[in-house]
């Protein structure tokens, strides 16, 4: 049964064992968006006719926000293009030629990197252009910057006055079941232990966090791993994975601190807790010992004709992903992320960006479309509603515009994990609901203040 | 500006009281029982609201605006205790069924309604007639919706108790007060109230896409 | 693979296939048991007093939608559902034309006046069925003598309209001659789909091991009954019979399954179902000792039903936020 009496969320299937990670070559053109993760877009510091190795900066942000873009390929910078984002904005991209070389740019390694001041390691994380992945896809040195302090950015001399991250949380698992990029990462991990151990090391040592925690699916095999939290004094928490949302960011900071993060407006690691996915920390890793930026990115692939986890650089257009995966015949739907928490996507000419974790691909005859009758108070959603709302009165407060009540009954505190749409009979899109209600409210809160 | 006929003619669809404006439910919805009561109340308060209506016409330019209510008031409540002595005295059948109803005139909405809204800005004859108008329409409202829910509830018509005018239009068994018997119960009256309105509307709605 | 059509909606992309006429069907599977207990009992007179119920609900149902010129909501079932719940609450010696009028009623008053499904505030058979139980108060008490009955049972009470209680032989002095376990067991008078507590029982479990209803409101509901007929029958035990007595006869089970766990009657809220239902079962057994002649457990429900949105206000305190005692 798919709903639990005893605890909120629902119950998902889940592979196994994810299959192995595949490497998909180069592609022939890259297009790498400016925009990577939210945040401001960054600004090209090339010139079109350039010639550019694999990992040489494209594009730089401002400090404080946002992450540099590297070239993922080695070739000719030919274009400025348009990229139409599925949530509807259009961002530059820069489109790069490929010269079939593949030369990489060799940056000046640093083998001992726990030395450097935490302002330096922060700005190596930020030109490195690591992102966080997971529920909020931002440039992990704004993340920690803005939880490090929560009125402003952290101080140019890199010393922090107050330490408010005092745990981390590393996840080994995707929080959409459906995905198995970081599972399939996990069943590795034993050759990189070293590099996790740095990760880690590296990230306290900015935030001052005082415990970090390894957050495993119960069924994981983790070869090397216990070892490393055992000498090092992490801590290892197994969780079920196949209850969604059991691993987004506020359940796994409830499950590592044993309270409730606040989900209205406060992100999770204002609340002392910083959850991040083992990719991230690997990417910091490479960030600051070797200087290596982010150029290439797993990807967890699931289709009615073919799944599997691959490697590809970014700028690599997911059709060649999708193509690389086995899926041969007409699709009706494609949802970058997992079926869950995915974002739906008119089309497949779209380049990998940062901020996908995943490809979940729909025959048309599986497409489920919201019939979006009227709620007819079966109560189904208060019982999986992870945070405890009544997602039904929510949906109903929303349809007919009484947004005031719906921000008393809580709207904000919704994570929008979709769990009401999932069990709700009447086939209500509730998470198009929340969604709206909440960017009305914003929309009236900033028009009058 | 309406003609004259307009003015009376208008409560009877147009305005009819309690379909159209939803004034005094409580009188509509408390004494429906019986066709009887239907009637007798919609003549008591028609007449109060005419001669009320004549009345503050006639004073319309000598009452001060900032008592006018009270007024009002004074002058419906007049012809109301008028009403109620003389039915008390010859329709004491009638009366005990109004029961309280008959001195809630004073309050019913409708009257203040017209006074405030009509008679107080109109001449004489144009209350006149507006009143009347508006009374009949109330009458027939509550005589319809106390026909109605009488026939549906015992299966009778109360013409008049006290002259034994009764018509049994559905015999009932031996013993046996009521047919429907919901249908005299307050919910009942609710449910044709909303069922002659839903048809009152549909009428309407046909007739505006007719013309 | 260029230039097909995707199609783009908001997530969630997956469902798990509920619908709601799946979960009316477990609803009428669950309610089944006991129906079939019921015509077993009372033969086919049952039989055709459902069918006539079911085939009443549907009709109004698909008339009204075809004069309002809307989607017919037939295939929900939700009409069949109606019709069955109506007819499995009353005796099985009622005429045909009383089945036919709650039916009508539960549909035209009950449920079209608010709109699609999940709009009506008190569950629609119930107010078909008082509607027949205030306007004939005799009728609807034409009980009939069980085929498997251990003692003979006093039904010609039935057309007493003196008899206080629920169910028709309900005496508290003559409790002692009915065993728990008849009772139990289903070997009683009462409505027709009714009588039998014990697959009224497994009805509701199945229904709540298949999510479709939620186990606080049956919980409290019977808690409240057991509690309330408990402390009555300690401070009087001729005035109120025993609790078991109380939660085995009339429409205990019936109700505290099938009617506690309606939908947009109910609350959705834990604390609110629970509470709901708790007070719901001290009403009913209120009802019953203040001498209701018919339906105490459907008058309690319809009762509380009213007051569901001051329950629904009994939320759990959301992820993260410190319960506020205001
Ligand atoms: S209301 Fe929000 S948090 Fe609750 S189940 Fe629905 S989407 Fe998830
Ligand atoms: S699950 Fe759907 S139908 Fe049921 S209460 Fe929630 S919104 Fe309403």
């Amino acid at each position: 049964m798919d709903i639990s009496f005893f605890r909120r969320g629902i119950k998902l299937s889940r592979r196994a064992r994810p299959g192995k990670i595949e490497q998909i070559p180069p592609p022939g053109r890259a297009v790498l968006s400016l925009q990577q993760g939210s945040g401001p877009p960054a600004e090209p510091s090339i010139e079109i006719g350039e010639t550019v190795i694999v990992g040489q900066t494209l594009a730089q942000c401002a400090s404080g926000s946002g992450a540099d873009l590297h070239a993922s390929i080695s070739g000719e910078v030919t274009a400025f293009e348009d990229l139409h984002f599925p949530n509807g904005t259009t961002v530059k991209a820069l489109v790069i030629e490929g010269d079939g070389k593949d030369t990489w740019a060799e940056p000046e390694r640093d083998d001992k990197p726990l030395i450097a001041s935490p302002g330096e390691l922060l700005e190596r994380i930020r030109r490195g252009g690591v992102i966080r992945q997971g529920s909020e896809t931002k440039s992990l040195a704004e993340v920690i910057g803005e939880a490090m302090s929560p009125r402003g950015y952290l101080s140019s001399t890199g010393s922090t006055v107050a330490k408010p991250v005092r745990h981390i949380a590393v996840r080994f698992a995707d929080q959409d079941p459906h995905l198995d990029a970081l599972a399939a990462m996990t069943e590795t991990i034993g050759d990189k232990t070293a590099d996790l151990d740095l990760g880690v090391k590296v990230l306290a040592s900015i935030t001052g966090a005082e415990q970090i925690h390894f957050v495993l699916d119960n069924k994981q095999e983790t070869p090397g791993l216990d070892k490393l939290a055992d000498d090092n004094d992490y801590a290892v928490l197994r969780l079920d994975a196949t209850n969604y949302p059991d691993l987004s960011s506020p359940m796994v900071a409830r499950a590592v601190s044993g309270k409730e993060p606040d989900t209205a407006f406060k992100r999770v690691h204002e609340n002392g807790i910083l959850v991040l996915d083992v990719d991230t920390v690997l990417e910091t890793a490479l960030a600051a010992r070797d200087r290596r930026p982010v150029v290439s990115k797993l990807i967890s692939v699931n289709g009615p004709e073919g799944a599997g986890v691959f490697e590809a650089r970014l700028g690599t257009p997911l059709a060649d992903i999708v193509s690389a995966a086995g899926q041969k015949k007409e699709i009706g739907k494609v949802v970058l992320g997992g079926p869950m928490k995915g974002i739906a996507h008119h089309t497949l000419e779209f380049p990998l960006t940062k901020e996908i974790s995943g490809i979940t691909l729909f025959g048309r005859d599986q497409i489920d479309m919201a019939v979006n009758d009227p709620c007819v108070g079966c109560g189904l959603c208060s019982m999986v509603c992870p945070i405890r709302l009544t997602p039904g009165m929510l949906s109903r407060y929303c349809e007919f515009s009484s947004w005031d009540l719906a921000q008393e009954a809580h709207l904000f505190s919704c994570i929008e994990c979709g769990c009401c749409a999932y069990v709700c009979p009447a086939g209500r899109s509730m998470v198009q609901f929340m969604v709206q209600g909440k960017s009305e409210l914003l929309s009236t809160r900033r028009s009058e203040s | 500006m309406r003609t004259l006929t307009q003015e009376f003619t208008k409560g009877l669809w147009e305005q009819i009281p309690p379909f159209r404006l939803v004034l005094g439910l409580c009188p509509t919805l408390a004494v429906t029982k019986s066709l009887e009561g239907g009637w007798g109340m919609g003549l008591a308060t028609t007449f109060v609201l005419v001669c009320s209506n004549i009345l503050i016409s006639a004073l319309r330019n000598v009452i001060p605006p900032k008592v006018r209510i009270a007024t009002f008031i004074v002058i419906i409540a007049t012809f109301v205790v008028i009403t109620e002595l003389v039915m008390k005295a010859y329709t004491p059948m009638l009366s005990e069924t109004l029961g309280v109803f008959i001195p809630l005139i004073v309050v019913n909405c409708i009257i203040l309604g017209r006074a405030e809204a009509f008679a107080s800005k109109n001449g004489m004859g144009r209350s006149l007639l507006d009143g009347l108008g508006i009374g009949l329409g109330f009458t027939l409202a509550l005589a319809v919706l106390g026909g109605l829910r009488e026939l549906l509830g015992t299966g009778k018509l109360t013409m008049f108790a006290q002259a034994n005018l009764d018509l049994t239009i559905i015999p009932l068994g031996e013993g046996r007060e009521f047919l429907f018997k919901f249908m005299v119960d307050p919910p009942g009256a609710f449910v044709c109230l909303g069922a002659m309105l839903l048809l009152m509307n549909l009428i309407s709605e046909r007739s505006a896409k007719a013309a | 693979m260029t230039n097909q059509r995707l199609v783009v909606s908001i997530s969630p992309h997956i469902k798990n296939g509920r619908t709601v006429r799946r979960m009316i069907v477990t609803t009428i599977a669950a309610l089944a048991p006991a129906a079939l207990w019921g015509f077993y009992q009372f033969g086919l007179d049952a039989l055709a007093l459902v069918a006539v119920g079911i085939t009443a609900a549907c009709a109004t149902e698909a008339l009204i939608t075809r004069l309002a010129k809307k989607r017919s909501s037939l295939g929900d079932g939700h009409a069949v559902l109606t019709g069955l719940v109506l007819a499995l609450l009353v005796p099985a010696g009622v005429p045909f034309w009383l089945v036919i009028v709650g039916a009508v009623m539960a549909i035209l008053v009950g449920k079209m006046p608010f709109g699609p499904l999940g709009g009506a505030p008190i569950y629609p058979a119930l107010v078909g069925l008082l509607i027949v139980a205030t306007s004939w108060p005799t009728e609807i008490r034409s009980y009939v003598q069980p085929t498997t009955a251990p003692v003979e049972l006093k039904v010609e009470g039935a057309a007493d309209a003196e008899t206080p209680r629920d169910a028709v032989f309900i005496d508290p002095s003559d409790e002692a001659e009915y065993k728990t376990a008849d009772l139990f067991l289903g070997k009683q008078v009462g409505p027709i789909g009714a009588i039998s507590p014990l697959l009224l029982l497994l009805g509701g479990l199945f229904l709540i091991l298949r999510r479709v209803a939620r186990w606080q409101a049956p919980l409290g509901f019977l808690l409240g009954m057991g509690l309330a007929a408990g402390i009555g029958h300690a401070l009087d035990p001729s005035g109120c019979a025993s609790a078991s007595f109380h939660l085995f006869t009339g429409s205990a089970m019936f109700g505290a399954f099938f009617l506690c766990t309606d939908w947009s009657s109910t609350p959705v809220t834990p604390w609110g179902m629970f509470l709901f239902g708790l007070i719901g079962g001290g009403l009913a057994v209120l009802l019953r000792i203040a001498g209701l002649p018919y339906g105490a457990v459907p008058w309690a429900i319809v009762i509380m039903s009213l007051a569901t949105p001051i329950f629904d206000r009994i939320t759990p305190t959301p992820f993260g936020k410190v319960a506020s005692h205001a």
